[in-house]
């Protein structure tokens, strides 16, 4: 079903309305008009038709040499055409009339005694004739007049109840934008706000203004929902920030304890050893978790602020590498840099960058037999950042999902051991997109996976 | 609101308007029921049963040929010399203008009167007819004088010029008083 | 023997904390509150210190800057927190190092390791920065009217660190590993606090730099 614009169907619909309104209203009008000026004129015609052959009559009876005289005087008074006809032929008619005027049916009609009328078109002449038997003086009188000036009125009055219906379509549509306007304004008001707030500009709330009834309980409730759900939020992030950071001592306590039980470990049983390491490992799980979720937490909340450096991308890359892989004790992947790459420039928050370098290896670690090679490029006018392994890769079904947190890939089921907290390529993506660039997942040329990140380069303002 | 009806209404609201012609005219004529001033009347009102009948009376006018030949002429009985003179003076219509007729008696011919007495009609004129070439002259007289013996002047005329009775002229060439239709005989068509 | 003083007041981790350093050889002063902590470090002067931010009564920045005052002691500071303004708090309190918790134990203990190790490098040569002198191995940095200028030993070691690089620049990372020792867990808010305590105390316009000079996207460099 096409979706319509609403402003543009109220618009039509009171544009048609109004057109269709006025239209009648103006048809009727000018109907009723007209009849009643047809009417007047025709009763008018009628009776100095009737006056015209009474004095025809005296005149045949009295003189009626005069006959010729009278027509013509007749139709230089009043504009209308008088023919006298006498048995079958026609006895004298005023100087303009014209016997074809007087069809062959009024004709009949008067012979057989009956006084006739018709309002005819000849040749776009409208013109009334009358026909009066005057059986008293052995004649018809025929009597034609000219219906110009009726035809004049009445287009001019034509005229003018086209141009109000016209006017009134106009205002009628006018009138429609205007409360189409005032209807629409507010629900596109209302969708801007929403589509703010689905970006994150959580204080946005509907502004009432001088408003009708119906649009302040939108706005009212629309900002009541708002209200709750950032207050939802707000409670949300910070649950999980308040639940990590009450974890904090007890975990430091087990972390310390567990060191010192580690360092008198040869006093322990095999038994005792066995759990001990049990613990250790478990212990490390936990607090990766903890760290994880605290991360998560604070950056969901937007609580801690980005510290953007710029800086050399090459040298970035090889640190945070180099640092990762000391820091979980891995292998270092080599990092190689593509020719024609150059060392472009880079906006990141550094801590954040070697965290995200820092999980991929990670989790390249876990999962593929470890990285490969780190491996910088230039992809279209961004930096390329790719992290090969040479494992089973990541299946394309998996390749948006895999960044959800928690989630569980078919990688993970294949491996029973060395789990990781659900929570590193989580952040790893909400990090990347921080910072302002994009991961997605590819193959690598070792047929592994390769997880690529693309970064916005910086132009160099002070070289 | 789909598009068809919205169509539709268009339609509708122009049909409205172009059904507003100017005046109406009407396929027949209709009777008017109520006629004014008794015209309907077999008579003519305020009179003693007056009324006027038109018969068909003979004018003579001079035919292609250069003969004279009948026309014939609607007027008021009983009829007048006055007013059968009158049509004679109107002349052909164009039609009859068209077939070749004309008239002699020129235009601006005046008749002041015409009366009939004895069967004989005086005919009263302003202009002499002496005015007109003696060919054209013969010819007006001889129409004036056959039409005026269909309507009683069978004795024959006299013409009077402002009252005075003059001499009129034959065809043969001699001059009477009082002309007759026999005496312009020779004139008519065959 | 090495000697440490844990001031800390959660009793489980400070417990624990002892138990975990004296197992590696250290004598062990500790104490639940900055007051006893400073009492006990007059008694007898810690090697190293670890002192935790959240402490009832005195706080642990206080009690950092008083045992600074004392001595020129690694001071590190534990914190539950990892806000820039607390570390730049902490550093500003006179503390060599910031530690978040939940900690790994290994790494706080090799991290005192470390700090325990380091010592200014005498054998470097003595060179002038505008009007003031620094002097290796005298330890000291003196103005050309004879006062002398306080530094700690981090800083002292990141100037000559920076100097012995002829105007080369050093990254973040390389000035963690050879002022701190650290070569993988570093922090370089660490290194930039730092050369802005150092820029206050040797710059004469510490807002405009011209011996401390940052090269951007690479690290710093010293200026002679």
């Amino acid at each position: 079903m096409r979706r319509r614009s609403l402003r543009l169907r109220l618009l039509v619909t009171f544009g048609l309305g109004a057109f269709l309104l006025s239209s009648i209203f103006a048809s009727l009008t000018y109907l009723g008009v007209r009849h009643v000026l047809v009417d007047n004129q025709q009763q008018t015609d009628l009776r100095q038709s009737y006056e015209n052959a009474a004095l025809i009559r005296t005149t045949l009876y009295t003189s009626p040499p005069e006959l010729p005289k009278l027509l013509n005087s007749i139709q230089s008074a009043t504009e209308s055409n008088v023919l006298v006809r006498a048995g079958q032929q026609w006895l004298s008619k005023s100087s303009n009339a014209a016997t074809a005027d007087v069809s062959n049916t009024i004709l009949a009609s008067v012979n057989a005694g009956h006084a006739t009328d018709q309002t005819i078109d000849i040749d776009n002449r409208i013109i009334f004739v009358v026909g009066l038997p005057v059986p008293a003086v052995d004649t018809q009188v025929y009597e034609v007049f000219q219906l110009k000036n009726l035809e004049h009125t009445l287009s001019i009055l034509l005229l003018y109840m086209s141009a109000g219906a016209l006017l009134t379509t106009l205002i009628g549509m006018g009138g429609g934008l205007w409360v189409t306007r005032r209807a629409i304004r507010p629900l596109l008001e209302v969708s801007e706000a929403a589509a703010l707030i689905a970006q994150g500009e959580l204080s946005t709330r509907l502004v009432v203004t001088r408003a009708d009834e119906e649009v302040q309980q939108l706005t009212e409730s629309f900002n009541l929902m708002v209200s709750r759900l950032v207050e939802r939020l707000e409670r949300d992030a910070r649950f999980a920030s308040d639940v990590s950071h009450e974890l904090r001592s007890p975990l430091t306590t087990l972390a310390t304890t567990a060191s010192v039980l580690q360092q008198h470990r040869t006093e322990l049983s095999p038994a005792g050893q066995e759990s001990l390491n049990l613990l250790l490992a478990d212990l490390s799980i936990f607090q990766a978790l903890v760290e994880d979720l605290l991360e998560m937490a604070r950056s969901d909340a937007g609580a801690v602020p980005l510290a953007i450096e710029t800086v050399k991308s090459v040298e970035l890359v090889r640190q945070s590498v180099r640092s990762a892989a000391r820091r979980h004790g891995l292998a270092e992947p080599p990092v190689e840099v593509a020719p024609g790459t150059g060392d472009p420039l880079v906006q990141v928050d550094r801590r954040r960058f070697e965290r995200v370098m820092t999980n991929v290896i990670d989790n390249a670690h876990r999962y593929a037999n470890g990285a490969v090679a780190v491996r910088l490029g230039l992809e279209g006018n961004q930096l390329a950042i790719n992290i090969d392994d040479n494992g089973s890769g990541v299946p394309p079904e998996e390749r948006v999902q895999v960044f959800e947190r928690f989630f569980r890939g078919r990688a993970a089921h294949d491996r029973g051991i060395a789990r990781g907290t659900g929570l590193g390529l989580a952040l790893v993506r909400d990090h990347v997109l921080a910072i302002g660039g994009t991961i997605r997942i590819l193959d690598s040329p070792e047929g592994g996976a390769r997880f690529q990140i693309l970064l916005p380069m910086v132009e160099d303002a002070h070289p | 609101m789909s598009r068809l009806r919205a169509v539709a209404l268009v339609l509708v609201g122009a049909v409205l308007l172009a059904g507003c012609t100017l005046v109406p005219t009407t396929e027949s004529p209709s009777r008017i029921n109520h006629v004014g001033f008794e015209l309907l009347s077999p008579t003519i009102p305020g009179t003693d049963n007056g009324k006027v009948v038109f018969i068909t009376r003979p004018i003579y006018i001079v035919d292609a040929t250069g003969h004279l030949s009948p026309l014939s002429r609607i007027v008021p009985s009983p009829a007048t010399l006055d007013s059968i003179l009158g049509e004679l003076l109107l002349g052909p219509t164009s039609i009859e203008g068209f077939a070749g007729y004309t008239s002699d008696l020129p235009k601006g011919f005046v008749l002041v009167g015409a009366t009939l007495a004895h069967k004989i009609g005086v005919v009263n004129i302003a202009t002499p007819l002496t005015s007109l070439p003696r060919q054209k002259q013969i010819l007006a007289l001889g129409q004036l004088v056959l039409t005026a013996y269909d309507v009683g002047a069978t004795a024959g005329i006299e013409i009077t010029v402002a009252g005075t009775p003059r001499l009129s002229l034959l065809p043969n060439g001699s001059r009477k008083l009082i002309v007759n239709r026999a005496d312009f005989a020779s004139l008519l068509n065959p | 023997m090495a000697r440490i003083l844990i001031v800390e007041d959660d009793d489980h981790i400070r417990t624990a904390l002892r138990l975990m350093f004296e197992g590696e050889g250290f004598d062990v002063d500790d104490a639940a509150t900055g007051e006893v902590g400073v009492a006990l470090f007059a008694r007898m002067a810690a090697d190293v210190a670890i002192v935790d931010v959240m402490l009832p009564g005195m706080s642990g920045f206080e009690t950092c800057q008083q045992l600074r005052n004392a001595s020129d002691l690694p001071i590190v500071i534990v914190s539950a927190r990892d806000e820039t303004v607390d570390v730049v708090l902490g550093l500003e309190s006179g503390a060599d190092d910031y530690v978040t918790k939940p900690f790994v134990p290994e790494e706080l203990l090799a991290r005192v390791k470390a700090h325990l190790r380091r010592r200014p490098d005498k054998s470097a040569k003595a060179f002038k920065m505008g009007d003031l002198q620094v002097i290796p191995d005298e330890g000291v940095v003196r103005h050309s009217d004879g006062t002398e200028l306080h530094l700690t030993s981090t800083e002292f070691r990141l100037l000559t660190d920076l100097a012995s690089m002829n105007g080369k620049v050093l990254s973040r990372e390389d000035l963690l590993e050879r002022v701190w020792g650290y070569d993988y867990f570093g922090d370089s808010r660490l290194v930039d606090v730092h050369i802005r305590r150092l820029r206050t105390k040797i710059e004469p316009d510490p807002a405009n730099p011209t011996f401390l000079v940052t090269v951007r996207g690479a690290g710093y460099k010293l200026v002679l």
